[in-house]
């Protein structure tokens, strides 16, 4: 029956096989260093979350499978695709002494 | 059509050189032109005035990476990095020996060690530091300052010594600050990468010696650093991490560090409240300040993506001061009163030029010697009209 589409089982398998490892890894965010005592270091989350961050809270995520670093920083809800400045540098920015 | 424009204007060359009120016309433009050309090569006067347009112009328009640099990691030791140890300055030997060990051990493709050791400290960590740096795999270049800062009157420094024990390439971690004069408002903004000195100490820079580790690649066109803004996806420009996160000390399950770290230039560094910490371009509207790692990691992030920005030279500057005095004579000359209009319209012009130049050229427009020579030869045409 798969014969007539020129596809043998074994051929269909390793397409199937072949489907699924090609499909991206589901993206996770694994906080790497935080002062947010709600996200500890080493906690593990799927890459919708929201960040809830208090003012003067940071927190540096790795990025899997891409492991690419990314620093939420200050008050308000912050998640991946938020719009561009809500991190640059891994830097905190220096209060007047 | 052009062939009539071309003779109209030969006329009138023609006509000034017998006219002394015209004679005394060009007399004007080229001294304005000369004037301000000395003053901009002199004085470096693009670099004074028009600081906060240039750096507001850089901030907004350079270049946005789609994602984090794929070559370039830093690797930061700060005060909570030596929390545990009973001085902050100089930082512990030991740490740093750890810490390159650490990087060293994922395989990079070179190392850049931004610390200046100039004192001694504990001689084991002191011995422990050096074996790190000068046992790694990795190709090492070890950050230096010139040896008349620790060394005045050309005695031998700890610097030397160090340096000569580890055996690896030097860089020297000099930035260019503004030019000096004792006209221009030094402002303290880190623009420009240091120029290569030949009479220093240690003529290539931190930068350039690393990217020389990882391949050939061509000067950059100017001294004027090309940043790297904030990737669109929001990553930081470079993977960055601390040096806890590299020790396993940071909490939390241990860091894929080898996939991270393999084949990059890693930059170790301090990220210091007290120290090395710098304005730049980038902190125009907020007034963050970078440290020289960071800094470090941009010139070299330009020399090896091949970016650069480039400088008009002295003859073409010449060319277009001349011809902006020309024809701001020329208007001056045929106005009836000075319109403010005029001059705020030419400012907009000046600016958008040096926006567009920027944008699509990589160009440094020196805007504000042609806008002030343009001034100058209105000024000067309108007061030289005959009723005066």
């Amino acid at each position: 029956m798969l014969g007539c589409f020129g596809f043998s089982g074994r051929g269909l398998a390793a397409l199937v096989l072949g489907i699924a490892l090609a499909s991206p890894a589901m993206a996770e965010l694994q906080v790497i260093e935080s002062n947010a005592p709600a996200y500890k270091v080493g906690l593990t989350v799927p890459n919708t979350q929201v960040f809830e961050l208090k003012a003067g809270e940071r927190v540096q995520v790795l990025i899997l499978p891409a492991k690419l670093t990314r620093v939420f920083e200050g008050k308000g809800s912050h998640s991946l695709p938020e719009p561009r400045g809500g991190a640059r540098s891994a830097t905190k920015k220096k209060q007047p002494e | 059509m052009l062939a009539d424009h071309l003779a109209r204007i030969r006329e009138r060359l023609a006509r000034a050189a017998n006219s002394p009120s015209e004679r005394k016309a060009v007399l004007f433009v080229i001294a304005i032109a000369a004037a301000f050309l000395l003053l901009t090569t002199l004085l470096h006067l693009p670099h004074g005035p028009e600081h906060w347009s240039a750096d507001y112009r850089t901030a907004r328009w350079s270049k946005h990476p789609e994602t984090q640099h794929k070559r370039i990691a830093l690797v930061y030791i700060s005060e909570k990095t030596l929390e545990p140890y009973p001085y902050l300055s100089p930082t512990d030997r030991q740490l740093l020996a750890d810490v390159v060990k650490a990087v060293d051990a994922t395989g990079p493709a070179a190392i850049g060690f931004d610390f200046i050791i100039d004192r001694p400290t504990e001689p084991a960590k002191d011995v422990a530091l050096v074996a790190a740096l000068r046992d790694a795999k990795a190709a090492v270049v070890a950050g230096a300052v010139n040896e008349d800062a620790h060394a005045p009157g050309g005695g031998h420094s700890y610097q030397a010594d160090y340096l000569a024990k580890v055996n690896r390439s030097v860089g020297h971690l000099h930035f260019e600050g503004a030019h000096p004069s004792k006209v221009i408002i030094v402002d303290n903004v880190i623009r420009l990468m240091a120029k290569r000195n030949t009479s220093g100490t240690y003529p290539a820079s931190f930068a350039e010696q690393l990217a020389q580790k990882a391949g050939s690649y061509p000067k950059p066109k100017s001294e004027y650093i090309s940043w790297l803004l904030a990737p669109t996806d929001n990553t930081e420009t470079f993977l960055t991490l601390s040096a806890e996160q590299v020790l396993g000390k940071s909490g939390g399950p241990a860091l894929p560090l080898k996939d991270m770290l393999n084949n990059r230039i890693v930059l170790i560094g301090g990220n210091f409240s007290d120290r090395d910490q710098h304005l730049i371009p980038l902190s125009v509207s907020d007034g963050r300040r970078y440290p020289g790692l960071f800094i470090h990691a941009q010139i070299l992030a330009q020399i090896i993506d091949g970016r650069s920005l480039s400088t008009l030279s002295i003859p073409v500057q010449g060319v277009i001061l001349l011809l902006a005095a020309a024809i701001g004579f020329w208007v001056g000359r045929r106005q009836t009163r000075i319109h403010l209009v005029t001059e705020l319209v030419s400012v907009v012009v000046l600016v958008a030029i040096g926006i567009l130049t920027f944008i699509y050229a990589s160009l440094i427009f020196p805007y504000t010697g042609v806008l002030l020579t343009w001034l100058a030869g209105v000024s000067a045409g309108y007061y030289s009209r005959p009723h005066h």
